[in-house]
């Protein structure tokens, strides 16, 4: 529903190619993403960082080009890092030896002329996300956390088209990942944002659009319900199992290659699974119950799981 | 413009403009007033060694005065006493005292001579050497003054205190040794004017070297080139610890994104040029100020002056020449940064300067033509002749070794720095 509320923006890369010295750390030959929320996701060292870089043009492509476009009323404009994105990577950043407010205020005095905007424009975002109590503390003094906080309030005081935040939910308890989430959800209306992480539970609520990367390379792109298909290959839910332990056992023997969750009475298996009535039939000799199977798109957290467990054994294998 | 914002930005926070600009810039005008002040003292210390004979005795009789204000009270010492000590019975005890004489009371400042049979010992050869900076010297077998002198093979003497020390050094300035100082260096002075200004001439420089310049030309000359090496390092070495201080913040991603990367690493390099600007406008007229107040006008002249091409086209050599060898240096150790001996990549530069300076050395033992050519080739190499180029002003290379070291010089430390752009992006994205 919300979908259409966002500002859309589409990510577009042919035979993109960008290396760490001579260490190739990223190829794309295809790429065409849109949304209001793209998420980049994939395993440690997979590139998404990287692709964070290139799009802001920090890192130079050694080969082929990556653009962003912005569509106001399906007029495309092609986004300049400078003029129409923020940035606020991992670890946050304050110069460790200036104080928060004198941060701030660099900042303002680059992005706005007015090195007091943060106390009248930019008040908001300093009381949203919760910045009063840190303004007179030098940035050594700040933890990861905050120091992400204050990088990102500045993000917002310049109305970027586009916000990239590297890893955001990194580090933060449940309450202030969901106020984050809850803030980028209601920003989506205005900045479309192109964020990494490895909270799958708050990228699948939060995205429309994913990006799977593998060992550096494309592996997945696409709405998110695709996306989960297309990783998870298949899910089902088995209901009615008197012994669940001893039934996960005897199951994972046989799909050495799903994932398997339990929630309450029920399994959820993910991965590739056989079709449901051979699952059906394999379960009740396996566990002699009477149990039901109901085939489901996995969620992007079971997916996941499996995608990396599969890669994981392929890595393996290789 | 964006670029400039973001410096003026910068600089306009205070901690900001300390870190960044303030404080290296201390730091090179206190390494170039420390480089300004020991060559003062050399100069000065040259100056004793080949200048009047006359000038050098106010300054050691001033010495020795101090000295002896410092150890007895007043300017001039007396002449030296011997105290002999005696063996006196006493109450039933045999016990060493010094002579009745007032004179010979004994201090700790004084000096002894530690011998067995104190009334059989000959003094006299130390008598010459104390008389005219020790008061009294006595000669006992148990007394402890901060200095004991112990004769026999070898000679050794006991200190018991830093002023003991200060007692020994003041027998240095004994007044007989000095006039037999003086009287060295007028016969020194006598044999250099009887030679006349003593010009070298080999095959393949420009002019002959004036020997007796030397001393003033070298000073000046590495002063110049300890500028220039302290102004690149400022630029290079300064323009990485700048990046490094945004990366260790964090803030280096975000600013270089902020501002378009190509604006923010203008800025970083508009930053390094503002220290360096800010370093040579304090240093030339301080340097300018000390060369008028430390050397002759006309020898000035005479060594710079009167050929302002030869010196323009040193400096753009100089400066071409260790810039090549900066970015070489600072190159070749981040490319192995990874490698544990790196830091050994920076003095590669200087081991090739060496390895030339040799060669360039051994050219003058054999004084034909052939070896002035080899030694011309020598010098228009950059970094190989790097040594031979920073004393052009001394030894005259060709205007045409000069020329051509700046050219190749400049056009390879344009060519390394193009093809190694990368290196130093690969280096920030890692830190």
């Amino acid at each position: 529903m919300h979908e259409h509320a966002r500002r859309q923006i589409s990510i577009e890369a042919t035979g993109l190619s960008v290396a760490y010295g001579v260490r190739p750390a990223l190829r794309i030959n295809e790429l065409s993403a849109r949304g209001g929320i793209i998420a980049v996701i994939g395993h440690n060292g997979a590139g998404k960082s990287t692709l964070l870089k290139s799009v802001l043009k920090l890192l130079p492509c050694s080969a082929g080009r990556l653009d962003v476009f912005a569509f106001d009323r399906e007029v495309r404009q092609r986004l300049k890092p400078e003029e129409h994105m923020a940035f606020c990577p991992e670890g946050g950043s304050v110069f460790a030896d200036i104080s928060v407010e004198s941060y701030i205020r660099l900042w303002c005095r680059l992005k706005t002329d007015d090195p007091n905007y943060y106390r009248s424009g930019g008040r908001h975002w300093i009381e949203q996300l919760e910045l009063a109590p840190l303004l007179k503390k030098l940035g050594r003094e700040l933890s990861k956390g905050q120091r992400r906080r204050v990088q990102t309030a500045i993000g917002f005081f310049s109305r970027p088209r586009l916000f990239l935040l590297d890893e955001p939910f990194d580090g933060l308890d449940v309450q202030k990942t969901s106020e984050l989430a809850e803030i980028v959800e209601r920003q989506a209306s205005s900045t479309s944002f192109l964020l990494t992480s490895h909270r799958m539970d708050v990228v699948e609520r939060l995205a429309d659009t994913l990006i799977v990367l593998r060992n550096g390379e494309l592996f997945a792109v696409g709405p998110t319900e695709e996306v989960c298909r297309t990783i998870g290959h298949a899910g089902a839910k088995i209901r009615g199992i008197n012994n669940i332990e001893a039934a996960m056992d005897a199951l994972k023997k046989h799909l050495p290659c799903a994932v398997m969750s339990k929630f309450g009475s029920e399994i959820i298996v993910c991965g590739k699974i056989p079709a449901a009535p051979e699952l059906l039939s394999l379960v009740r000799s396996l566990t002699n119950s009477q149990v039901e199977i109901e085939e489901i798109v996995p969620s992007l957290v079971d997916a996941v799981s499996y995608h990396l467990k599969d890669t994981a054994s392929q890595c393996l294998a290789a | 413009m964006r670029a400039l914002r973001l410096v003026i930005a910068l600089c306009r926070v205070p901690r900001l403009f300390s870190s960044l600009l303030l404080f290296p810039l201390i730091l090179g005008l206190v390494v170039m007033c420390a480089q300004l002040l020991v060559t003062s003292l050399i100069l000065q210390a040259g100056r004793k060694s080949i200048g009047p004979v006359e000038s050098t005795d106010p300054g050691r009789e001033k010495l020795r005065s101090i000295v002896s204000n410092l150890i007895y009270g007043h300017e001039t010492p007396q002449p030296l006493r011997i105290c002999r000590w005696q063996t006196k019975v006493v109450d039933g005890q045999a016990i060493e005292l010094p002579p009745d004489d007032p004179h010979c009371a004994p201090d700790r400042l004084d000096v002894a001579l530690k011998v067995k049979h104190p009334d059989l010992f000959d003094p006299t050869q130390f008598q010459l050497i104390l008389d005219g900076t020790i008061e009294r010297l006595h000669i006992c077998s148990s007394c402890h003054p901060d200095v004991v002198i112990v004769p026999g093979t070898p000679v050794r003497t006991e200190v018991s205190s830093v002023w003991g020390l200060l007692v020994l050094g003041a027998t240095s300035l004994n007044p007989d040794v000095g006039e037999k100082l003086k009287s060295a260096r007028t016969d020194m002075r006598r044999i250099w004017d009887s030679v006349g200004s003593i010009e070298f001439y080999s095959s393949g420089l420009r002019d002959a070297v004036k020997i007796k310049d030397l001393y003033v030309t070298s000073a000046i000359v590495i002063n110049i080139a300890g500028m220039i090496v302290i102004a690149l390092w400022l630029a290079l070495k300064a323009h990485r610890r700048v990046i490094d201080y945004f990366a260790r913040s964090g803030a280096l991603l975000p600013m270089a994104a902020g501002c378009g990367s190509s604006n923010f690493y203008l800025a970083i390099w508009m930053l390094t040029c503002l220290r360096v600007a800010a370093f040579l406008i304090a240093v030339i007229p301080l340097s300018a100020y000390w060369l008028y107040d430390m050397v002759d006008p006309e020898q000035l002249y005479a060594i710079f002056g009167s050929d302002l091409l030869a010196l323009a086209l040193w400096i753009a050599a100089v400066s071409a020449g260790l810039g090549l060898a900066t970015v070489i240096a600072s190159i070749g150790e981040l490319k192995q940064r990874h490698f544990l001996f790196s830091f050994g990549y920076r003095y590669v530069p200087l081991l090739i300067a060496g390895l030339g300076t040799i060669v360039w050395m051994a050219t003058f033992i054999i004084g034909t033509p052939f070896w002035g050519f080899c030694r011309n080739i020598i010098t228009l190499l950059p970094v190989l002749g790097l040594t031979p180029i920073i004393i052009a002003p001394i030894f005259k290379p060709s205007y045409l070794a000069l020329v051509l070291h700046s050219g190749l010089a400049l056009l390879l430390l344009l060519q390394m720095v193009r093809s190694n752009a990368r290196w130093f992006a690969s280096h920030l994205e890692e830190i």
